[in-house]
C-alpha cells in the first residue's frame, strides 16, 4: 500500500505556500515592533526612564547554629547599609552628601568620591556605607525625604559569638567564586549570595541556607513605592543544633592558648563531639563581613596555618599511644597472653640493629599491664615482632585507621599506614624488621590524625564499638544524628587486658600518665611522645573517663608540644576536671 | 549541464545579508557585555569575530564543492551527531545542563551539528524515497530519524533547540508530498501530547511556560525577563537611544542580554530602524532561500534548501516573538546575533550550502 491517504495530489508550488506563511510571520513581527516602538513608545519609555519597576530582594535569613543546650554558635544580626539609586540622586548629590556627612561623621567629599568610585550593582543601586549603627540608620531614614535616591537597606549579617574558640568546627560563610556561581545558579542562588566555606557552615549548607525572595514594586520618580506588583516570600534557613558544648569548647580553647595543637572530646553513647579545638585559630567574624574580609590576608598567609583544623586536617606520628594497637595485635595473634612477660634491659637487637628503650637502665621484667603503664619500648618491639607487620596492619585496619572517621566536617584527611606495599611503592625499598619495630611504637612513617587517635581509644573504652564521630544533633528540632557504630569484633578479654594497662598508665604510681589524674574521677589513658623530626617532640594523650563505665573519650595533641606524660597529660587533667564539673562524667 | 565559473552565480546579497546581521549583532554584544576597562581583545565581541572568521572561511570553501557530495557524508555525520549527543549526556553538567563537549579546548554544542546532519539525512531520504511508492515503514522512517536527536536534545535539557526540529520536519514532510490535512493532524496530536511532554520538563522550563501565560506568576524570575525585554524594545522608539545608550541594557535590567535576549539591546539602542533592518535582512535570507529551493530541480537540493531556510526562519521568528512577549521563553538564540560560537559557525555553513546549491544545481 502506498499510504495514499497521506499523499496529496501533485501540488503546484509548495514552497510558495511556505514563503507566504513566513512572510505573514515576519509582517506580524514588523507590525508588533511598530506597535511597541511607535504607538506604545511613550508608555515603555516612561517605564524605562522613570525606572518605575524595581525588584527589591529580601534575603531569607540563614539558619542558626546552636550548641547542645541552644546557645548560639552562629546567628544573624541585622545590619544597615546606605544605598543610592544614581539616576535619582545625581541632580542633588552634593546637597545630599552634605546632609549625610552630618550623620555619618565623614566628609561630604568622601561620600561623593565613594559614589563615583563604585559601579552600580544589580538593579542599579550603589552601596555608599555599610554596617551603620542603628541610630545612624534611623537618622538617615528620618531624612530620606530630603535625600532623593537614597535608601536604607537591611541585610542579615552572620555572627559567630565564640569567634576563634570554635572557628574550625563552625566554619564561616563567604562569597561564591565564578565556577560556583554557574554551578549553583539553577539551585536558586544569586551571584551576591554567600555560601558556607568551611566547617559546619559548609557541611550543612543546604539546610542552613534560606531561599531569597523579594517583591517587585512600582515607584514614583522620587523612588517612593506606589504599589507592589508581585511578591515572593523569602524562606528562612533551618536551625541546626550541634552536640558541641559552647562552654566546654571555650574552656578547651583556653587550655590550648599559645600551644599549637588539637583537643577533641567525644561522648561515647552516640559519638557526639562535645568539643573540637585547634590552635592557632582565627576570628571567623572577620570572614563573615565584607569589611572584615579586607583584613583576612594576614590569616591566609600566616605560616602557622591558623585555618587548619589540626584534629582532622593534620596527620602526625602517634608515638606510644599506638602501643594500644600493638598490644591488641599481639594478643589477637594468640601467641601472647596478658601475662606474657618481657625482660627489658634497656635495649634490644632486631634485624642486626640495636633499638633502645626510652629508659636506658631498662624496665626489668614486665607483663602487659606494667609495660603499658611504663610505655616500655622493648616490650612493644617484641610484641610487634610477634604479631608481625601483617598483624599490626590488620589490627590498625580493624580500627579503621586506614579510613576517614567520617566526621561531618569538610576536608578530613586519612592517616598513613606504611606497610610493605606502601614502602615498595613510595620508596622502592623492601620492608625490614626494623621497620616493624618502629611501627610497633608508633614511629617511622606511621601517621594518624588526632580524630583517628580518638576513635582508637573510644573503641577500647566501649568494648570494641567503633563509633562514627559527628557534630550534628538536630535539624529544626528533629533528631538528625543517627548513631552509627561498627562492631570491631575484637575479643572482649583482650580489650579488657589492654584496658587494665591504660588504667595503670594513669592510676599506678609509676604510670607515665599519672599527671592526667583528675580530682574526683578515675580515668584511663595512654600517653605518647613522638619524634617530630625537630628538637621538640609531639605530645599526645588519649583517654577515657570514668574508668569503669566510660562516658567520654578525649584526645589531646600538642604539635611540637613536649612530652605526652607532662604537657599533654597535665592539659588532659584540667580537661577531665572540667568535664566532671560540667556533669559529663 | 553545469556552469563553468561558479562565481558568476554566487549570490552576493545572500552572502552579505548574514554578514550585516552579524555586524549589528556584534555591536550589540559589545554593548551588552561592556565591562568598562576590559581590553578589547578580551571582550565577548572579539571572540565572536573569531568565530565569524571561521564561518566566512567555510562559506567560501563550501562554494567550491558540489553540494551533491554532501549526500555521502549525511549518514556518517548523523551517526557522529547522535554519538556526541549521547556523549554530552555523560559529561558533567555545566550551567545545569549537558549541552557542551570540550573539543580542542573549545566548548562545542553537539545539538548545533545535529541540526545540520539531520537536515542532510532527511533531504537524502526524501530524495531516494518517493512518497508515492513508500511502504508503511518507509513512511515511518523519517519520524525515527528526527525522533532520536529530538529526544536526546530534550534530555540535555535544551527545549528550544529540540522544538526547532518540529517546524523544519513538518515543512519537509509537506514538501515531500504529505497532505496538509495529515500535517494538521500531526500538529493536533503533538498539542494533545504536550501535557505529557510538559511532565518531563525541568522545573524551570515549566515555570517559563506557565509564566508566558501570566508574567506575574514569577515577577522575579522568568516573568521579569519578559517584562524587562518588552520595556527595552518599547522604549527604543523610532531611532533608539544610541549605541551603548540603552538604560535597560547598561543598568543590567535585562537578563541574558548577550544571548537569547540580545534583540532587546538592538531594539533599545537602535530603535525601530535597527529592529526593522534586522527583520528585513532575515527576510532577505528567507526569501532567497525559499526561491533557491523552488528553482532547484533535484529533490535533494530542493529539500535541503527548504529545510535550511525553514530552520533559520523559525529560529528568527521564535526568538523575536519570545523577546516581544508573543511566544513562550523557550531559549532559542537569534541566529548570527546571539553570542555563541557553534551557532554562528553552523549558521554560516547553512548559508554556504544555500549559496552552493544555487551555484551547482543542475540546469535543464
Amino acid at each position: 500500500m502506498s499510504g495514499s491517504a497521506f499523499v496529496s495530489p501533485k501540488r503546484q508550488d509548495p514552497v510558495g505556500f511556505l514563503t507566504l506563511f513566513y512572510l505573514g510571520c515576519f509582517l506580524a513581527l514588523a507590525f508588533n515592533l511598530f506597535r511597541m516602538q511607535i504607538l506604545r513608545h511613550d508608555y515603555y519609555l516612561g517605564l524605562s526612564e522613570r525606572n518605575r519597576l524595581r525588584v527589591i530582594y529580601m534575603e531569607g535569613p540563614r539558619g542558626r547554629i546552636l550548641d547542645r543546650r541552644g546557645a548560639p554558635l552562629a546567628q544573624n544580626r541585622l545590619s544597615f547599609n546606605c544605598a543610592v539609586y544614581p539616576a535619582e540622586a545625581k541632580a542633588t548629590l552634593s546637597q545630599s552628601a552634605r546632609a549625610l556627612s552630618e550623620i555619618l561623621a565623614v566628609s561630604p567629599e568622601e561620600i561623593e568620591s565613594n559614589y563615583r568610585r563604585k559601579k552600580p550593582g544589580i538593579f542599579n543601586t550603589v552601596l555608599l556605607a555599610e554596617d551603620l549603627s542603628a541610630p545612624e540608620a534611623m537618622a538617615i531614614e528620618e531624612k530620606l525625604d530630603s535625600l532623593p535616591g537614597f535608601m536604607i537597606q537591611t541585610k542579615p549579617q552572620r555572627e559567630y559569638p565564640l569567634g576563634p574558640a570554635a572557628a574550625h568546627a563552625i566554619g564561616f560563610i563567604g562569597p561564591m567564586n565564578e565556577e560556583e556561581e554557574e554551578a549553583l545558579e539553577d539551585y536558586g542562588y544569586r551571584s551576591a549570595d554567600w555560601i558556607g566555606r568551611d566547617g559546619i557552615e559548609k557541611s550543612y549548607e543546604s539546610y542552613l541556607r534560606g531561599a531569597s525572595g523579594g517583591f517587585q514594586i512600582e515607584v514614583n520618580s522620587r523612588g517612593k513605592m506606589i504599589r507592589p506588583l508581585g511578591i515572593k516570600e523569602p524562606k528562612a534557613g533551618r536551625d541546626i543544633q550541634l552536640t558541641l558544648d559552647a562552654a566546654l569548647q571555650s574552656h578547651a580553647q583556653e587550655l590550648l592558648k599559645g600551644q599549637p595543637g588539637s583537643i577533641i572530646v567525644m561522648e561515647l553513647e552516640e559519638g557526639g563531639i562535645l568539643s573540637m579545638n585547634s590552635f592557632p585559630s582565627f576570628d571567623t567574624n572577620l570572614f563573615a563581613s565584607s569589611s572584615g574580609r579586607k583584613n583576612v590576608g594576614r590569616i591566609l598567609t600566616d605560616d602557622r596555618s591558623p585555618m587548619m583544623n589540626r584534629g582532622i586536617h593534620g596527620r602526625y606520628p602517634p608515638g606510644s599511644i599506638f602501643k594500644v594497637v600493638t598490644a591488641l595485635a599481639a594478643l589477637e595473634s594468640k601467641k601472647w597472653t596478658p601475662s606474657t612477660s618481657v625482660n627489658c634491659l634497656g635495649l634490644v637487637s632486631i634485624g642486626g640493629t640495636v633499638f633502645h628503650c626510652w629508659k636506658e637502665a631498662g624496665h626489668g621484667s614486665e607483663d602487659l599491664t606494667q609495660a603499658l603503664a611504663h610505655s616500655c619500648n622493648v616490650f612493644f618491639y617484641r610484641a610487634g615482632m610477634q604479631a608481625g607487620i601483617e598483624g599490626l596492619v590488620e589490627m590498625a585496619r580493624a580500627l579503621s585507621m586506614d579510613e576517614l572517621s567520617g566526621v561531618d566536617l569538610p576536608g578530613e584527611i586519612k592517616g598513613v599506614l606504611p606497610a610493605k606495599e606502601w614502602k615498595k611503592k613510595k620508596m622502592s625499598e623492601r620492608w625490614f624488621d626494623g621497620d616493624t619495630a618502629n611501627f610497633s611504637i608508633g614511629q617511622g612513617r606511621l601517621q594518624l590524625t588526632p580524630i583517628r587517635a580518638l576513635t582508637m581509644i573510644a573503641t577500647l573504652a566501649t568494648d570494641g564499638q567503633l563509633l562514627k564521630p559527628h557534630l550534628i544533633d538536630k535539624i529544626d528540632g528533629k533528631k538528625a544524628a543517627l548513631k552509627y557504630a561498627k562492631n570491631t569484633m575484637l575479643s572482649r578479654a583482650n580489650l579488657a587486658a589492654v584496658r587494665a594497662g591504660t588504667d595503670a598508665v594513669v592510676n599506678s604510681e609509676s604510670g607515665t600518665g599519672r599527671l592526667s589524674r583528675p580530682k574526683t574521677v578515675r580515668v584511663g589513658g595512654k600517653t605518647g611522645t613522638a619524634q617530630s623530626g625537630q628538637d621538640k617532640t609531639h605530645a599526645w594523650f588519649v583517654g577515657y573517663a570514668p574508668e569503669t563505665k566510660p562516658k567520654v573519650a578525649v584526645v589531646v595533641f600538642l604539635d611540637h608540644g613536649g612530652r605526652g606524660g607532662v604537657e599533654a597529660a597535665t592539659l588532659a587533667r584540667s580537661l577531665f576536671d572540667k568535664l566532671a564539673e560540667a556533669g559529663y562524667l | 549541464m553545469r556552469r563553468k565559473n561558479p562565481f558568476l552565480l554566487f549570490d552576493r546579497m545572500l552572502f552579505l545579508s548574514p554578514i550585516l546581521i552579524f555586524l549589528i549583532g556584534l555591536a550589540s554584544i559589545y554593548s551588552a557585555s561592556f565591562k568598562g576597562n576590559a581590553p578589547l581583545h578580551e571582550t565577548l565581541a572579539m571572540k565572536q569575530v573569531l568565530w565569524m572568521g571561521v564561518g566566512i572561511l567555510i562559506v567560501i570553501l563550501m562554494a567550491r564543492i558540489d553540494y551533491f557530495k554532501l549526500q555521502d557524508i549525511a549518514w556518517p555525520l548523523y551517526a557522529l551527531s547522535l554519538l556526541l549527543l549521547v556523549l554530552v549526556l555523560l559529561t558533567p553538567a555545566r550551567l545545569g545542563a549537558h549541552r557542551w563537549v570540550r573539543v580542542f579546548g573549545f566548548n562545542f554544542q553537539p545539538s548545533e551539528l545535529t541540526k545540520l546532519s539531520t537536515l542532510l539525512v532527511l533531504s537524502r531520504y526524501f530524495m531516494t524515497h518517493r512518497i508515492e511508492a513508500a511502504s508503511r515503514f518507509e513512511m515511518a522512517a523519517p519520524f525515527l530519524i528526527v525522533g532520536a536527536p529530538f529526544l536526546l536534545i530534550l534530555k540535555e535539557p535544551d527545549l528550544g533547540t529540540a522544538l526547532l526540529f518540529l517546524p523544519v520536519f513538518l515543512t519537509m514532510l509537506y514538501l515531500w508530498g504529505v497532505r496538509l490535512k495529515f500535517i494538521g493532524i500531526l500538529m493536533a496530536a503533538g498539542l494533545l501530547a504536550s501535557p505529557l511532554l510538559f511532565h518531563f520538563l525541568k522545573d524551570y522550563q515549566k515555570t517559563r511556560l506557565l509564566v508566558f501565560m501570566d508574567p506575574n506568576l514569577d515577577p522575579l524570575g522568568s516573568g521579569y525577563t519578559i517584562i524587562q525585554s518588552k520595556i527595552a524594545i518599547g522604549s527604543g522608539g523610532l531611532i533608539g537611544k544610541g549605541f551603548m545608550g540603552g538604560t535597560q541594557n547598561y543598568l543590567q535590567f535585562l537578563p541574558e542580554r548577550h544571548t537569547d535576549f540580545i534583540f532587546g539591546v538592538i531594539a533599545e539602542e537602535g530603535g525601530l530602524a535597527a529592529s526593522l533592518a534586522i527583520l528585513a535582512l532575515f527576510w532577505l535570507i528567507v526569501q532567497k532561500g525559499f526561491s533557491i529551493s523552488r528553482s532547484t530541480p533535484d529533490r535533494f537540493g530542493s529539500q535541503l534548501a527548504c529545510g535550511i531556510t525553514t530552520l533559520i526562519a523559525s529560529q528568527a521568528v521564535i526568538n523575536l516573538g519570545m523577546t516581544m512577549g508573543l511566544l513562550p521563553v523557550v531559549g532559542v538564540p537569534l541566529p548570527l546575533v546571539s553570542y555563541g560560537g557553534t551557532s554562528v559557525v553552523i549558521t554560516m555553513i547553512f548559508i554556504g550550502i544555500l549559496l552552493n546549491i544555487k551555484i551547482h544545481r543542475p540546469l535543464f
